[in-house]
């Protein structure tokens, strides 16, 4: 059954991680500048992201609404930026 | 006692075919448990049956200290705990104290020990305690205990504090103390006790006094786990809290908090199992240690979130399914209803052969109609394990209702719950679709329905043939006072033939909820009933035939391919009787062999078998004088009638009365009036008078009135009087009258059961009915006693523990 964002913020990290785990799909990752990386996943029809540590080795985030710039990103990582405007 | 043992009857029928479906008595079959998964029938099943809430049971330092205290102290230390305790127990009741914020603390080998030995110590014998419906029957268990002692023991509707105070302030005059005695978190449905408004209780009232059992809200709740209660507000001076050790805590054993030091010091002392029983043993007190250590850990608050995140994530799975949970709660224990046991036992095998073990909520945890897919959400459980589970319970669900063509607004309405709107369009659809190759026929008056084919059906089994039926509707109708007027129903069931399948009548009408009760039981509620009220204790039931019949009141060609499927049509019938009348309960009555397959059937569309009382026969009036009637009965029977009937015989005038006088119903009708003033055997409202003055008018109706041939005394008027109905070769007695001054000297109701038969005889009657009560005097003159049956459906069972409560108290006062 298909959560809402709504429905998927109300939970806590650990939750959400779990989640993602089953009822999202990963799409790619990318190294930010201070080493940790990002996850980009779709659920649902939503882009989700997931921030993981480089020095714990864990999720230490996870956001259901994506700033647009990373979206370009990832888009770019892709090589889909003609989809996203 | 005869309902008690229809009670173990239906209980064990419920467990038996629970057994044989494979859902209930079963048994794991892993040599080894790893995490929430165990193996059942031969298939690996989750398990959400589990009350180890933080899934504690397989921590490995809880696990190595039961090992290291074996080790050190060996399997058990048996000794009492009045002579000496194992060390551990003090480490252990320090940690609890820590955990309870100082409060003393006792620990018990099982919570049901615990109020063993807490309450009758509590509990002084110018208290009184109120119980709340639903609390856990180990507390009414206890509590039972204490009417031996003749405390007063009362009860409330469940959560309802309105009622509590109302109770409070009736009995603060009359009692020292007054104990309300509760549960935090409810085991079946998982709703929690108003804790903050009973504290206002207990500061309002100083006699007011709390023991609760937390049993599942420990761990789960509260600051270091110390349970709901503890979570709602802190520690009242008038609380006492009883908590598990054998569900979230995962250790077994059991814990008494107390507000004060002398109640922990009159339990530990004098408590009975504190005495008598023996201890925690040392792997237990080894794990309880561990197990509270990490409770006075910040760890504790990390399983609890995890706990409440599958809480949240189980709940949110269930509205999005679709399904009826009864109380959507925070607690880990989740029932969804589905009202009938027969769709419950499907719903549940199917989950089973799937791999998920669920519970059944059925009688007597809940009423039958109330049955319920009862489940357990643990910290073990991962989201997927939830959805899976609740995937396949919304798919099991959906079709077995299909398949029993059950719709969901029964449900809804058994748990009185309002229909959720989709619902509500989607079953307008189906019941537009539905279709049946059975017709069902319902009439509001025996006037629309064709006497010679209700006659069919029901002449000579009673007084509820046509006639019958026109006279007490004519009787029961259109009074000033509504507790005489009855609302009447009639159902036939024709197939596609036009052929009866079934047919039968019902009543609504308000019934005393003692009525079946032992007449030292309905003493007592009728002493209640003129403080309180005559409709006290009173609820409108929806009965098969009425109150005024007896007898086999169900036409059924159980030849027919679709005989049960008419009684399903009667069940629903019935059903919606019950809600457009805003009754209370059905009964299906009057049933006299024992049927296992009708039992089973009644049992699986929600109805408990129960006892009636026995009814009484004679049948076969081939003899010819008296003498040789005389040779039927026993030689003690006819000792009795020689010596107490046909000596007195020669007194007596008895005649057939017609057209009687005003001022004679009149004087029938005290006459009636004694009798009843005597009899609460079957507690009924009194008849009306116009029902007298209708009898003594009606065409199938046979008054007979006894006079004395020499009355010495003034007014002359008869002393007894019997009403008799003819229906082809049966005659039936049906009302009494007596001169109660007469009874010592002449015997009068003993004469008129002897005249009814004589005019039997007389009228070339095969069968005399006698009706109930009276047991030993009907079978003196030869009656044969039938066991009779009927199958209770009751919605809200408060009145009837209300009556329970009476009765175990008279039971326990008449045994001491």
């Amino acid at each position: 059954m298909e959560l809402t964002l709504a429905e998927f913020a109300c939970f806590n990290l650990k939750s959400k991680q779990q989640i993602l785990n089953y009822k999202g799909n990963y799409v790619c990752s990318m190294v930010l500048s201070d080493g940790n990386s990002l996850m980009l996943y779709t659920m649902n029809g939503n882009f989700i992201t997931a921030l993981k540590s480089t020095k714990t080795g864990e999720v230490v985030q996870i956001d259901s609404v994506v700033n647009k710039d990373i979206l370009y990103l990832f888009a770019e990582k892709l090589d889909l930026a003609g989809f996203v405007n | 006692m005869k309902n008690y043992h229809s009670f173990v009857q239906s209980v064990y029928q419920i467990a038996q075919d629970a057994s044989r479906n494979g859902i209930a008595h079963l048994s794991t079959q892993d040599n080894r448990f790893n995490g929430n998964t165990i193996t059942l029938n031969n298939t690996k099943s989750t398990n959400f049956g589990s009350c180890s809430y933080l899934g504690l049971e397989f921590d490995e330092r809880i696990k190595n200290a039961a090992i290291d205290a074996i080790q050190k102290y060996g399997t058990q230390f048996s000794s009492s705990r009045a002579y000496v305790s194992l060390g551990l127990y003090e480490e252990l009741e320090d940690l609890f104290r820590k955990i309870f914020r100082g409060n003393h603390v006792l620990v018990t080998p099982t919570t049901t020990l615990g109020h063993i030995a807490a309450i009758p110590v509590l509990v002084k014998d110018d208290d009184a305690v109120i119980l709340d419906h639903q609390v856990h029957s180990s507390v009414q268990g206890a509590a039972n205990m204490l009417k031996a002692r003749g405390i007063h023991v009362d009860m409330i509707r469940h959560n309802n504090m309105e009622m509590l105070e109302k109770k409070i302030v009736e009995l603060k005059s009359k009692y020292k103390n007054i104990w309300y005695m509760a549960d935090g978190i409810y085991s079946m449905y998982g709703d929690g006790a108003p804790i903050k408004e009973i504290h206002a209780l207990l500061d309002k009232y100083e006699q007011f006094n709390f023991y609760v059992d937390d049993a599942h809200g420990m761990s789960c709740f509260g600051e270091n786990g110390a349970g709901f209660v503890m979570q709602q507000a802190p520690m009242h001076p008038k609380q006492v809290i009883a908590i598990s050790l054998a569900k979230a805590f995962a250790t077994g054993g059991a814990v008494l908090v107390f507000p004060t030091w002398e109640q922990y010091q009159l339990v530990r002392s004098c408590g009975g199992p504190m005495i008598t029983s023996g201890p925690m043993q040392p792997g237990n007190l080894g794990a309880a240690v561990a197990s509270a250590k990490i409770h006075l850990s910040p760890e504790i608050y990390n399983l609890q979130e995890d706990l409440n995140e599958n809480i949240k994530f189980t709940s949110l799975m269930l509205h999005k399914y679709g399904l009826p949970v009864i109380h959507e709660t925070d607690s880990p224990v989740f029932f969804v209803g589905v009202s009938l046991p027969k769709i419950g036992n499907q719903i549940i095998q199917k989950l089973v052969k799937q791999g998920f073990y669920v519970n059944l909520g059925v009688y007597p945890a809940v009423p039958l109609k109330n049955t319920g897919i009862r489940f357990t959400i643990t910290r073990l459980h991962s989201f997927q394990q939830i959805e899976e589970m609740v995937k396949q319970l919304a798919f099991n669900f959906n079709e077995t209702l299909v398949q029993e063509d059950f719709h969901i607004n029964k449900i809804y309405n058994a748990f009185r719950m309002p229909l959720p709107e989709e619902v509500m369009a989607d079953q307008k659809v189906k019941s537009l679709m539905a279709k049946s190759n059975l017709k069902v026929e319902s009439y509001a008056s025996i006037n629309q329905i064709d006497k010679d084919e209700w006659d069919s059906f029901f002449k000579e089994r009673g007084s509820f043939d046509w006639d019958g039926l026109q006279l007490l509707e004519q009787t029961f109708t259109k009074n000033e006072n509504p507790i005489q007027n009855w609302e009447f129903d009639y159902l036939i069931v024709r197939d596609e033939y036009h052929k009866p399948v079934l047919a039968t009548f019902f009543t609504t009408a308000l019934s005393k909820d003692d009525m079946m009760s032992p007449s030292a039981i309905s003493e007592a509620v009728e002493e209640m009933r003129k403080k309180e009220g005559e409709t006290y204790l009173t609820s409108k039931s929806v009965l098969m035939g009425s109150m005024l019949t007896e007898g086999e009141h169900l036409y059924i060609d159980k030849s027919h391919y679709h005989w049960q499927a008419a009684m399903e049509c009667m069940f629903d019938f019935s059903s919606q009787l019950l809600d457009l009348y805003d009754a209370n309960s059905i009964m299906y009555r009057d049933f006299k062999n024992s049927d296992e397959k009708l039992d089973k059937f009644f049992m699986e569309n929600g109805f408990i078998k129960t006892d009636l009382p026995d009814c009484h026969s004679i049948e076969g009036f081939s003899w010819g004088t008296t003498e040789e009637w005389l040779k039927l009965l026993s030689p003690k029977s006819r000792r009795h009638v020689r010596g107490n009937i046909l000596k007195k015989e020669s007194f007596y005038e008895t005649n057939v009365v017609k057209n009687a006088t005003q001022s004679k119903i009149e004087h029938w009708y005290e006459l009636y009036l004694q009798v009843k003033k005597n009899s609460l055997a079957l507690n009924t409202f009194t008849m009306p008078f116009k029902l007298f003055k209708n009898l003594a008018n009606a065409r199938n109706w046979e008054v007979l009135e006894l006079s004395l041939k020499n009355d010495e005394r003034l007014n002359k008027k008869p002393v007894a009087v019997i009403f008799n109905y003819k229906s082809g070769n049966s005659y039936s007695a049906m009302f009494i009258g007596v001169d109660y001054s007469m009874q010592a000297d002449f015997m009068p109701y003993r004469q008129a059961l002897y005249q009814s038969i004589l005019r039997a005889k007389e009228l070339g009657m095969d069968k005399l009915n006698l009706g109930f009560t009276a047991d030993l005097e009907k079978k003196r003159l030869g009656s044969i006693s039938n066991a009779t049956h009927g199958y209770v459906q009751i919605k809200d069972h408060y009145n009837l523990s209300v009556i329970g409560n009476i009765a175990k108290t008279k039971r326990i006062k008449k045994a001491v």
